[in-house]
Protein backbone atom coordinates (compact mmCIF):
# COMPACT_ATOMS: atom_id res chain seq x y z
CA UNK A 1 0.00 0.00 0.00
CA UNK A 2 1.15 3.30 -0.95
CA UNK A 3 1.97 5.26 2.35
CA UNK A 4 3.20 2.71 4.05
CA UNK A 5 6.69 3.20 4.07
CA UNK A 6 6.27 7.08 5.04
CA UNK A 7 4.07 5.90 7.98
CA UNK A 8 6.73 4.03 9.43
CA UNK A 9 9.20 6.30 8.49
CA UNK A 10 7.06 8.69 11.07
CA UNK A 11 6.82 6.48 13.34
CA UNK A 12 10.43 6.63 13.65
CA UNK A 13 10.74 10.04 14.17
CA UNK A 14 7.85 10.03 16.23
CA UNK A 15 9.49 7.35 18.97
CA UNK A 16 12.64 9.24 18.26
CA UNK A 17 11.10 12.85 19.37
CA UNK A 18 9.90 11.03 22.91
CA UNK A 19 13.17 9.37 23.58
CA UNK A 20 15.73 10.80 25.29
CA UNK A 21 18.33 13.47 23.87
CA UNK A 22 21.37 12.38 22.30
CA UNK A 23 23.38 16.17 21.93
CA UNK A 24 26.47 17.39 24.45
CA UNK A 25 24.61 20.23 26.28
CA UNK A 26 28.15 21.90 25.57
CA UNK A 27 28.74 24.82 27.24
CA UNK A 28 26.45 24.01 29.84
CA UNK A 29 27.92 20.84 30.35
CA UNK A 30 31.65 20.03 29.82
CA UNK A 31 32.56 16.63 28.06
CA UNK A 32 35.61 14.66 29.96
CA UNK A 33 37.38 13.87 27.07
CA UNK A 34 39.46 10.11 27.27
CA UNK A 35 43.34 10.62 28.51
CA UNK A 36 44.77 9.14 25.21
CA UNK A 37 42.98 12.39 23.70
CA UNK A 38 45.76 14.61 22.08
CA UNK A 39 44.91 18.17 22.23
CA UNK A 40 47.59 20.94 23.54
CA UNK A 41 50.95 19.83 23.81
CA UNK A 42 52.46 20.10 27.32
CA UNK A 43 55.36 18.56 29.25
CA UNK A 44 56.18 16.88 32.63
CA UNK A 45 57.89 18.72 35.55
CA UNK A 46 59.12 18.14 38.91
CA UNK A 47 57.19 20.24 41.64
CA UNK A 48 60.14 22.48 41.83
CA UNK A 49 59.99 23.42 38.25
CA UNK A 50 62.32 21.30 36.45
CA UNK A 51 61.29 19.91 33.10
CA UNK A 52 61.99 16.13 32.21
CA UNK A 53 63.27 16.97 28.67
CA UNK A 54 66.73 17.09 28.23
CA UNK A 55 66.69 19.39 24.98
CA UNK A 56 67.82 16.30 22.53
CA UNK A 57 65.54 17.55 19.48
CA UNK A 58 64.30 13.95 18.55
CA UNK A 59 60.74 15.78 18.80
CA UNK A 60 61.95 19.23 16.73
CA UNK A 61 63.31 17.22 14.19
CA UNK A 62 60.48 14.42 13.76
CA UNK A 63 57.59 17.12 13.82
CA UNK A 64 56.26 17.20 10.11
CA UNK A 65 54.97 20.63 11.17
CA UNK A 66 57.83 22.71 12.63
CA UNK A 67 55.82 23.22 15.95
CA UNK A 68 58.58 22.73 18.24
CA UNK A 69 60.99 25.11 18.96
CA UNK A 70 64.34 24.39 21.25
CA UNK A 71 66.96 26.48 22.12
CA UNK A 72 69.57 24.44 23.78
CA UNK A 73 72.32 25.89 26.78
CA UNK A 74 75.59 26.09 25.15
CA UNK A 75 76.94 25.33 28.22
CA UNK A 76 74.87 22.55 28.75
CA UNK A 77 73.55 20.85 25.66
CA UNK A 78 71.39 18.47 28.14
CA UNK A 79 69.26 21.73 29.19
CA UNK A 80 66.84 23.51 27.36
CA UNK A 81 66.38 27.44 28.06
CA UNK A 82 63.30 27.61 25.65
CA UNK A 83 60.72 25.00 24.51
CA UNK A 84 58.08 27.10 22.52
CA UNK A 85 54.97 25.25 20.63
CA UNK A 86 53.48 27.02 17.78
CA UNK A 87 50.38 25.04 18.43
CA UNK A 88 48.54 26.57 15.06
CA UNK A 89 50.33 24.78 13.10
CA UNK A 90 50.10 21.76 15.07
CA UNK A 91 48.26 18.67 13.31
CA UNK A 92 47.48 17.00 16.54
CA UNK A 93 49.70 13.88 15.43
CA UNK A 94 50.91 12.72 18.20
CA UNK A 95 54.66 12.07 16.86
CA UNK A 96 56.10 14.01 19.19
CA UNK A 97 54.89 12.49 22.13
CA UNK A 98 55.41 8.31 21.01
CA UNK A 99 59.07 9.34 19.92
CA UNK A 100 60.43 11.72 23.09
CA UNK A 101 62.89 9.33 25.09
CA UNK A 102 62.68 10.51 28.20
CA UNK A 103 58.40 10.53 28.12
CA UNK A 104 58.35 14.13 28.79
CA UNK A 105 55.60 15.06 26.31
CA UNK A 106 52.23 14.50 26.76
CA UNK A 107 48.57 15.93 25.84
CA UNK A 108 46.52 17.78 27.66
CA UNK A 109 42.72 17.16 27.48
CA UNK A 110 41.89 20.66 27.54
CA UNK A 111 39.71 21.85 24.09
CA UNK A 112 38.91 25.43 25.10
CA UNK A 113 41.17 28.00 23.68
CA UNK A 114 39.88 29.49 20.68
CA UNK A 115 41.08 32.60 19.95
CA UNK A 116 40.90 36.09 18.27
CA UNK A 117 45.04 36.68 18.22
CA UNK A 118 47.11 33.93 16.55
CA UNK A 119 50.13 35.46 18.02
CA UNK A 120 48.76 33.84 21.18
CA UNK A 121 48.75 29.98 19.99
CA UNK A 122 52.47 30.10 20.36
CA UNK A 123 53.19 28.97 24.43
CA UNK A 124 56.22 28.07 25.82
CA UNK A 125 56.81 25.16 28.16
CA UNK A 126 60.15 25.83 29.37
CA UNK A 127 61.26 29.78 29.79
CA UNK A 128 64.53 30.62 30.83
CA UNK A 129 65.41 27.23 31.74
CA UNK A 130 62.33 26.65 33.72
CA UNK A 131 59.33 24.94 33.32
CA UNK A 132 56.65 27.24 32.87
CA UNK A 133 52.66 26.94 34.23
CA UNK A 134 51.64 24.95 31.03
CA UNK A 135 53.52 21.85 32.21
CA UNK A 136 51.68 19.21 34.10
CA UNK A 137 53.41 18.72 37.47
CA UNK A 138 55.02 14.99 38.45
CA UNK A 139 56.73 13.40 40.68
CA UNK A 140 58.83 11.28 39.20
CA UNK A 141 61.60 11.94 37.28
CA UNK A 142 62.93 8.88 35.91
CA UNK A 143 61.95 7.67 31.96
CA UNK A 144 58.80 5.76 32.23
CA UNK A 145 58.93 3.98 29.03
CA UNK A 146 61.94 2.77 27.24
CA UNK A 147 60.73 1.50 24.61
CA UNK A 148 60.71 4.73 22.81
CA UNK A 149 64.61 5.82 23.71
CA UNK A 150 65.78 3.02 21.07
CA UNK A 151 67.94 4.93 18.61
CA UNK A 152 67.28 6.81 15.89
CA UNK A 153 68.86 8.90 13.64
CA UNK A 154 67.88 12.79 12.83
CA UNK A 155 66.82 14.21 9.39
CA UNK A 156 67.34 17.80 8.61
CA UNK B 1 2.95 16.92 -21.90
CA UNK B 2 2.93 20.20 -21.66
CA UNK B 3 2.85 21.00 -25.38
CA UNK B 4 -0.09 18.90 -26.27
CA UNK B 5 -2.23 21.18 -24.05
CA UNK B 6 -4.84 22.99 -25.77
CA UNK B 7 -3.86 26.30 -24.33
CA UNK B 8 -0.28 26.11 -25.49
CA UNK B 9 -0.40 27.79 -28.96
CA UNK B 10 1.59 26.41 -31.96
CA UNK B 11 4.40 28.95 -31.59
CA UNK B 12 5.20 27.76 -27.69
CA UNK B 13 5.61 24.45 -29.02
CA UNK B 14 7.97 24.90 -31.55
CA UNK B 15 10.00 27.29 -29.22
CA UNK B 16 13.14 26.43 -29.39
CA UNK B 17 14.69 27.67 -25.59
CA UNK B 18 18.46 28.74 -25.60
CA UNK B 19 20.41 26.18 -23.22
CA UNK B 20 21.98 28.12 -20.04
CA UNK B 21 25.04 27.31 -17.86
CA UNK B 22 24.37 26.75 -14.20
CA UNK B 23 27.17 27.03 -11.85
CA UNK B 24 26.88 24.31 -9.01
CA UNK B 25 28.69 25.20 -6.35
CA UNK B 26 32.00 25.22 -5.32
CA UNK B 27 29.63 26.84 -2.45
CA UNK B 28 26.82 25.16 -2.93
CA UNK B 29 24.48 24.19 0.14
CA UNK B 30 23.88 20.82 -1.35
CA UNK B 31 27.37 20.71 -2.30
CA UNK B 32 29.58 18.33 -0.81
CA UNK B 33 32.57 19.67 -0.17
CA UNK B 34 33.71 22.56 -2.66
CA UNK B 35 32.88 20.75 -5.55
CA UNK B 36 31.86 22.72 -8.49
CA UNK B 37 29.13 21.52 -11.12
CA UNK B 38 28.78 23.64 -14.65
CA UNK B 39 25.45 21.81 -16.03
CA UNK B 40 24.58 22.95 -19.31
CA UNK B 41 20.70 23.23 -19.27
CA UNK B 42 18.22 23.09 -21.71
CA UNK B 43 14.79 24.52 -19.60
CA UNK B 44 15.17 21.59 -16.97
CA UNK B 45 16.83 19.00 -18.64
CA UNK B 46 20.95 18.48 -18.20
CA UNK B 47 22.32 18.57 -21.96
CA UNK B 48 25.39 17.60 -20.42
CA UNK B 49 27.68 18.46 -17.42
CA UNK B 50 31.28 19.38 -16.48
CA UNK B 51 33.07 18.79 -13.06
CA UNK B 52 35.09 21.47 -11.90
CA UNK B 53 37.67 20.19 -9.38
CA UNK B 54 40.82 21.50 -8.07
CA UNK B 55 39.34 23.46 -5.13
CA UNK B 56 41.19 21.74 -2.40
CA UNK B 57 44.04 21.13 -3.92
CA UNK B 58 47.11 21.24 -0.78
CA UNK B 59 49.45 19.28 -3.23
CA UNK B 60 49.55 16.61 -0.75
CA UNK B 61 51.97 14.14 -3.37
CA UNK B 62 54.52 17.04 -3.66
CA UNK B 63 54.50 17.54 0.16
CA UNK B 64 55.15 14.12 0.78
CA UNK B 65 58.25 14.32 -0.93
CA UNK B 66 59.84 16.66 1.69
CA UNK B 67 58.67 14.67 4.37
CA UNK B 68 59.87 11.00 5.60
CA UNK B 69 57.88 8.39 5.71
CA UNK B 70 56.60 8.37 9.12
CA UNK B 71 55.55 12.14 8.46
CA UNK B 72 53.66 11.21 5.25
CA UNK B 73 51.11 9.30 7.54
CA UNK B 74 49.65 12.80 9.16
CA UNK B 75 48.98 13.62 5.26
CA UNK B 76 47.89 10.32 4.38
CA UNK B 77 45.02 10.91 7.53
CA UNK B 78 44.13 14.05 5.88
CA UNK B 79 43.52 12.37 1.74
CA UNK B 80 40.20 10.88 2.45
CA UNK B 81 39.31 12.25 5.97
CA UNK B 82 35.96 9.79 6.41
CA UNK B 83 38.33 6.88 5.59
CA UNK B 84 41.53 7.42 7.44
CA UNK B 85 42.32 3.84 8.68
CA UNK B 86 41.81 2.84 5.19
CA UNK B 87 44.20 4.91 4.00
CA UNK B 88 46.50 4.06 6.30
CA UNK B 89 46.56 0.62 5.69
CA UNK B 90 47.04 0.78 2.23
CA UNK B 91 50.02 3.36 2.72
CA UNK B 92 51.77 1.36 5.70
CA UNK B 93 50.97 -2.04 3.07
CA UNK B 94 52.59 0.05 0.67
CA UNK B 95 56.15 0.43 2.70
CA UNK B 96 56.05 -2.91 4.61
CA UNK B 97 56.11 -4.39 0.71
CA UNK B 98 58.84 -2.11 -0.03
CA UNK B 99 61.14 -2.40 2.55
CA UNK B 100 59.56 -6.23 3.47
CA UNK B 101 58.49 -5.47 7.20
CA UNK B 102 56.27 -8.16 8.87
CA UNK B 103 53.16 -7.67 10.45
CA UNK B 104 52.30 -9.35 13.47
CA UNK B 105 49.62 -11.45 13.73
CA UNK B 106 47.04 -9.13 16.33
CA UNK B 107 48.11 -6.28 14.26
CA UNK B 108 46.54 -7.67 11.19
CA UNK B 109 43.33 -8.01 13.03
CA UNK B 110 43.26 -4.88 14.65
CA UNK B 111 43.66 -3.14 11.62
CA UNK B 112 41.11 -5.32 9.54
CA UNK B 113 38.77 -4.06 12.84
CA UNK B 114 39.53 -0.60 12.58
CA UNK B 115 39.20 -0.45 8.52
CA UNK B 116 35.77 -2.21 9.18
CA UNK B 117 34.83 0.30 11.53
CA UNK B 118 35.80 3.02 9.56
CA UNK B 119 34.02 1.60 6.52
CA UNK B 120 30.56 2.08 8.72
CA UNK B 121 31.25 5.31 9.71
CA UNK B 122 32.21 6.44 5.85
CA UNK B 123 28.63 4.69 4.43
CA UNK B 124 26.98 6.23 7.66
CA UNK B 125 28.34 9.95 6.44
CA UNK B 126 26.80 9.12 3.11
CA UNK B 127 23.87 7.83 3.94
CA UNK B 128 23.54 11.48 6.11
CA UNK B 129 24.32 13.37 2.71
CA UNK B 130 22.06 11.36 1.15
CA UNK B 131 19.11 12.44 2.93
CA UNK B 132 20.31 16.23 3.11
CA UNK B 133 20.70 15.59 -1.16
CA UNK B 134 17.33 14.38 -1.53
CA UNK B 135 15.76 17.39 0.92
CA UNK B 136 15.72 15.65 4.01
CA UNK B 137 16.86 16.54 7.23
CA UNK B 138 16.61 13.57 9.92
CA UNK B 139 18.86 10.94 8.15
CA UNK B 140 22.01 13.00 8.75
CA UNK B 141 20.91 13.70 12.44
CA UNK B 142 20.14 10.47 13.17
CA UNK B 143 23.31 9.22 10.97
CA UNK B 144 25.53 10.93 13.08
CA UNK B 145 24.37 9.19 16.47
CA UNK B 146 26.24 5.94 15.56
CA UNK B 147 28.96 8.11 13.86
CA UNK B 148 29.75 9.48 17.56
CA UNK B 149 29.59 6.54 19.05
CA UNK B 150 32.08 4.97 17.05
CA UNK B 151 34.41 7.73 17.08
CA UNK B 152 34.00 7.61 20.98
CA UNK B 153 35.76 4.69 20.61
CA UNK B 154 38.58 5.95 18.65
CA UNK B 155 39.46 8.86 20.29
CA UNK B 156 39.63 6.95 23.58
CA UNK B 157 42.05 3.90 21.80
CA UNK B 158 43.91 5.99 19.54
CA UNK B 159 43.73 9.48 20.83
CA UNK B 160 42.23 11.25 18.25
CA UNK B 161 38.35 11.12 16.17
CA UNK B 162 39.13 12.25 13.02
CA UNK B 163 43.07 11.70 12.24
CA UNK B 164 44.57 8.72 14.21
CA UNK B 165 47.65 8.45 13.23
CA UNK B 166 47.72 4.73 14.61
CA UNK B 167 48.89 3.00 12.17
CA UNK B 168 52.35 1.89 11.96
CA UNK B 169 54.98 0.58 9.80
CA UNK B 170 54.90 -3.13 10.93
CA UNK B 171 51.85 -3.19 13.48
CA UNK B 172 49.77 -0.52 15.30
CA UNK B 173 50.67 2.18 17.29
CA UNK B 174 49.55 0.52 20.83
CA UNK B 175 46.88 -2.19 21.89
CA UNK B 176 43.75 -1.68 22.80
CA UNK B 177 42.24 -1.38 25.84
CA UNK B 178 40.38 -4.17 26.90
CA UNK B 179 37.31 -2.84 28.46
CA UNK B 180 36.89 -0.25 25.35
CA UNK B 181 36.56 -3.48 23.52
CA UNK B 182 34.25 -4.84 25.40
CA UNK B 183 31.88 -2.09 25.44
CA UNK B 184 32.48 -1.84 21.66
CA UNK B 185 31.47 -5.31 21.04
CA UNK B 186 28.68 -4.91 22.85
CA UNK B 187 27.64 -1.89 20.81
CA UNK B 188 28.06 -2.96 17.49
CA UNK B 189 26.00 -6.18 18.45
CA UNK B 190 22.81 -4.60 19.12
CA UNK B 191 22.67 -0.56 19.21
CA UNK B 192 24.10 -0.59 15.47
CA UNK B 193 21.86 -3.22 14.56
CA UNK B 194 19.14 -1.27 16.16
CA UNK B 195 19.96 1.70 15.04
CA UNK B 196 20.48 0.44 11.31
CA UNK B 197 17.09 -0.90 11.54
CA UNK B 198 15.81 2.47 12.43
CA UNK B 199 17.32 4.35 8.95
CA UNK B 200 16.19 1.31 7.02
CA UNK B 201 12.64 2.37 8.72
CA UNK B 202 13.57 5.74 8.14
CA UNK B 203 14.48 5.50 4.72
CA UNK B 204 14.84 2.51 2.40
CA UNK B 205 10.78 1.88 2.88
CA UNK B 206 9.79 5.76 1.67
CA UNK B 207 7.79 6.07 -1.04
CA UNK B 208 8.72 9.22 -2.30
CA UNK B 209 12.98 8.08 -2.06
CA UNK B 210 12.16 4.99 -3.61
CA UNK B 211 10.30 6.65 -6.42
CA UNK B 212 13.05 9.48 -7.09
CA UNK B 213 16.14 7.01 -6.74
CA UNK B 214 14.20 3.79 -8.70
CA UNK B 215 15.98 3.33 -12.42
CA UNK B 216 17.74 6.94 -12.06
CA UNK B 217 20.93 6.88 -13.68
CA UNK B 218 21.56 3.04 -14.74
CA UNK B 219 25.02 2.16 -15.61
CA UNK B 220 26.36 -1.01 -16.94
CA UNK B 221 29.21 -3.44 -15.61
CA UNK B 222 30.91 -2.37 -19.15
CA UNK B 223 30.24 1.35 -18.68
CA UNK B 224 31.75 1.50 -15.39
CA UNK B 225 34.68 -0.21 -16.40
CA UNK B 226 35.13 1.94 -18.83
CA UNK B 227 34.76 4.95 -16.62
CA UNK B 228 37.24 3.28 -14.03
CA UNK B 229 34.47 3.23 -11.38
CA UNK B 230 35.31 1.06 -8.58
CA UNK B 231 34.01 -0.06 -4.94
CA UNK B 232 29.77 -0.28 -3.96
CA UNK B 233 29.43 1.57 -7.13
CA UNK B 234 30.86 -0.76 -9.35
CA UNK B 235 29.35 -4.23 -7.18
CA UNK B 236 25.84 -2.19 -7.63
CA UNK B 237 25.97 -2.73 -11.32
CA UNK B 238 26.49 -6.46 -10.57
CA UNK B 239 30.09 -7.12 -10.07
CA UNK B 240 31.66 -8.87 -7.94
CA UNK B 241 34.92 -7.14 -8.21
CA UNK B 242 35.81 -6.40 -3.76
CA UNK B 243 39.95 -6.14 -3.71
CA UNK B 244 39.40 -7.85 -0.08
CA UNK B 245 38.63 -11.21 -1.91
CA UNK B 246 40.22 -11.01 -4.77
CA UNK B 247 43.48 -9.78 -3.52
CA UNK B 248 43.62 -10.74 0.55
CA UNK B 249 45.25 -8.87 2.84
CA UNK B 250 44.51 -8.49 6.64
CA UNK B 251 42.41 -11.35 7.86
CA UNK B 252 39.74 -11.05 5.35
CA UNK B 253 40.22 -14.78 3.90
CA UNK B 254 39.55 -15.64 7.52
CA UNK B 255 36.17 -14.13 8.26
CA UNK B 256 32.70 -15.19 7.27
CA UNK B 257 31.49 -12.50 5.42
CA UNK B 258 30.07 -11.48 2.14
CA UNK B 259 30.49 -8.97 -0.58
CA UNK B 260 27.15 -6.94 -1.16
CA UNK B 261 26.40 -6.73 -4.75
CA UNK B 262 23.58 -5.77 -6.72
CA UNK B 263 22.26 -6.04 -10.67
CA UNK B 264 19.84 -3.07 -11.24
CA UNK B 265 22.54 -0.30 -11.33
CA UNK B 266 20.32 2.40 -10.64
CA UNK B 267 20.84 4.48 -8.40
CA UNK B 268 18.27 2.67 -5.30
CA UNK B 269 21.14 -0.41 -6.14
CA UNK B 270 23.81 1.95 -5.09
CA UNK B 271 22.10 2.72 -1.98
CA UNK B 272 21.36 -0.52 -0.91
CA UNK B 273 24.47 -1.97 -1.32
CA UNK B 274 25.96 0.29 1.00
CA UNK B 275 23.31 -0.22 3.77
CA UNK B 276 23.95 -3.73 3.51
CA UNK B 277 27.84 -3.40 3.65
CA UNK B 278 27.09 -1.29 6.85
CA UNK B 279 25.35 -4.38 7.97
CA UNK B 280 28.63 -7.20 6.75
CA UNK B 281 31.10 -4.37 8.31
CA UNK B 282 29.57 -4.28 11.71
CA UNK B 283 29.88 -8.05 11.27
CA UNK B 284 33.30 -8.58 10.51
CA UNK B 285 34.51 -6.11 12.98
CA UNK B 286 32.34 -8.01 15.59
CA UNK B 287 34.21 -11.37 14.76
CA UNK B 288 37.60 -9.41 14.82
CA UNK B 289 36.81 -8.63 18.44
CA UNK B 290 35.66 -12.33 19.63
CA UNK B 291 38.40 -13.93 17.41
CA UNK B 292 41.09 -11.64 17.67
CA UNK B 293 44.69 -13.47 18.96
CA UNK B 294 46.81 -12.10 21.95
CA UNK B 295 49.95 -11.23 21.07
CA UNK B 296 52.73 -8.55 19.85
CA UNK B 297 51.16 -5.06 17.99
CA UNK B 298 54.20 -3.51 16.34
CA UNK B 299 57.59 -5.03 15.40
CA UNK B 300 60.53 -3.02 15.94
CA UNK B 301 61.10 -0.69 13.20
CA UNK B 302 63.88 2.43 12.72
CA UNK B 303 62.43 5.73 13.12
CA UNK B 304 63.75 6.75 9.96
CA UNK B 305 62.99 4.52 7.64
CA UNK B 306 64.44 4.06 4.57
CA UNK B 307 63.19 1.24 2.18
CA UNK B 308 65.47 -0.14 -0.50
CA UNK B 309 65.51 1.81 -3.70
CA UNK B 310 62.42 0.21 -5.77
CA UNK B 311 58.75 0.93 -6.36
CA UNK B 312 55.64 -0.68 -5.15
CA UNK B 313 52.23 0.03 -5.97
CA UNK B 314 49.55 -1.33 -3.43
CA UNK B 315 45.48 -1.55 -4.31
CA UNK B 316 43.54 -1.73 -1.21
CA UNK B 317 40.07 -1.61 -1.28
CA UNK B 318 38.74 1.53 0.66
CA UNK B 319 35.45 2.64 1.44
CA UNK B 320 35.03 4.26 -1.65
CA UNK B 321 36.82 1.73 -4.33
CA UNK B 322 40.51 0.99 -5.15
CA UNK B 323 42.55 3.20 -3.31
CA UNK B 324 46.11 2.60 -4.61
CA UNK B 325 49.71 4.16 -3.37
CA UNK B 326 52.31 4.20 -6.25
CA UNK B 327 55.33 5.22 -3.75
CA UNK B 328 58.96 4.90 -5.89
CA UNK B 329 62.16 5.05 -3.05
CA UNK B 330 65.31 5.98 -4.09
CA UNK B 331 67.19 4.89 -0.86
CA UNK B 332 66.39 7.80 1.38
CA UNK B 333 64.19 8.52 3.80
CA UNK B 334 61.90 10.31 2.14
CA UNK B 335 59.73 9.34 -0.70
CA UNK B 336 61.00 9.99 -4.41
CA UNK B 337 57.54 10.00 -5.86
CA UNK B 338 54.21 9.67 -4.19
CA UNK B 339 51.20 8.85 -6.10
CA UNK B 340 47.44 8.49 -5.05
CA UNK B 341 44.77 6.43 -6.94
CA UNK B 342 41.88 7.95 -5.90
CA UNK B 343 39.02 6.18 -5.67
CA UNK B 344 36.30 9.17 -5.84
CA UNK B 345 38.33 10.65 -8.84
CA UNK B 346 37.43 8.02 -10.81
CA UNK B 347 33.91 7.58 -9.55
CA UNK B 348 32.95 11.38 -10.11
CA UNK B 349 34.20 11.04 -13.90
CA UNK B 350 31.08 9.34 -14.40
CA UNK B 351 28.88 11.80 -13.10
CA UNK B 352 29.25 13.57 -16.96
CA UNK B 353 28.10 10.40 -18.63
CA UNK B 354 25.45 9.79 -15.39
CA UNK B 355 24.11 12.98 -15.65
CA UNK B 356 23.09 13.76 -19.42
CA UNK B 357 19.72 13.48 -19.47
CA UNK B 358 18.27 13.85 -15.92
CA UNK B 359 16.43 16.60 -15.05
CA UNK B 360 17.97 19.13 -12.32
CA UNK B 361 15.85 17.84 -9.01
CA UNK B 362 17.42 14.23 -10.41
CA UNK B 363 21.08 16.14 -10.24
CA UNK B 364 21.56 15.31 -6.32
CA UNK B 365 19.97 12.29 -6.13
CA UNK B 366 22.44 10.95 -8.47
CA UNK B 367 25.51 12.92 -7.36
CA UNK B 368 24.38 11.39 -3.45
CA UNK B 369 25.09 8.08 -4.83
CA UNK B 370 28.57 9.04 -6.11
CA UNK B 371 29.95 9.33 -2.20
CA UNK B 372 32.52 11.24 -3.21
CA UNK B 373 35.02 13.12 -0.90
CA UNK B 374 36.76 15.99 -2.14
CA UNK B 375 39.92 16.09 0.06
CA UNK B 376 40.64 12.65 -1.58
CA UNK B 377 40.24 13.71 -5.18
CA UNK B 378 42.05 17.19 -5.07
CA UNK B 379 44.66 16.08 -3.12
S1 LIG C 1 62.07 14.54 22.50
FE1 LIG C 1 61.57 14.82 24.67
S2 LIG C 1 63.55 15.00 25.69
FE2 LIG C 1 63.93 15.26 23.48
S3 LIG C 1 63.83 17.50 23.19
FE3 LIG C 1 61.77 16.72 22.81
S4 LIG C 1 60.74 16.90 24.78
FE4 LIG C 1 62.91 17.08 25.18
S1 LIG D 1 51.58 16.63 17.65
FE1 LIG D 1 52.57 16.40 15.63
S2 LIG D 1 52.43 18.42 14.71
FE2 LIG D 1 52.00 18.70 16.88
S3 LIG D 1 53.99 19.21 17.80
FE3 LIG D 1 53.76 16.99 17.96
S4 LIG D 1 54.76 16.17 16.14
FE4 LIG D 1 54.39 18.34 15.77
Amino acid sequence: MFGQGLLKGLSVTGRRMLGKTECDMYPYRKRVLPPKSRIFLSMRATPDGKALCNACLTCQQGCPDNVIRIEQDPEDRKRAVSFRVNSGRCTFCGICEENCPRHALTFTQDFERATFDKGTLTYALIADGTATGACVIVERTEPEHPASAEGGEDVG
Amino acid sequence: MIEDHPRVGRLQKDAVTESIVLNMGPQHPSMHGVFHMQLELSGETILAARPVIGYLHRGIEKLAEHRTYAQCMVLVDRLDYISQYCNEWAYCRAIERLARIEVPERAEWLRTMYAELVRVTSHLMWFGSVGLDLGGWTPVIYAFIPRERIFDFFEATTGSRLMPNYLRFGGVKEDVDPAEMEALHAYLAKDLIDALDEFDGLVTGNEIFLSRQRGLAPMTVDQAHAWGVTGPMLRACGSTRDLRIDTPYGVYDRLDWESCTDTRGDALARYSVRMREMRESAKMALQCIERMPAGEVRTKVARVLRPPEGEVYVRHESTRGELGFHIVSDGSPKPYRFRVRSPAFMNVSSLPHLCAGAKISEFFAIFGGIDNVMAEIDR
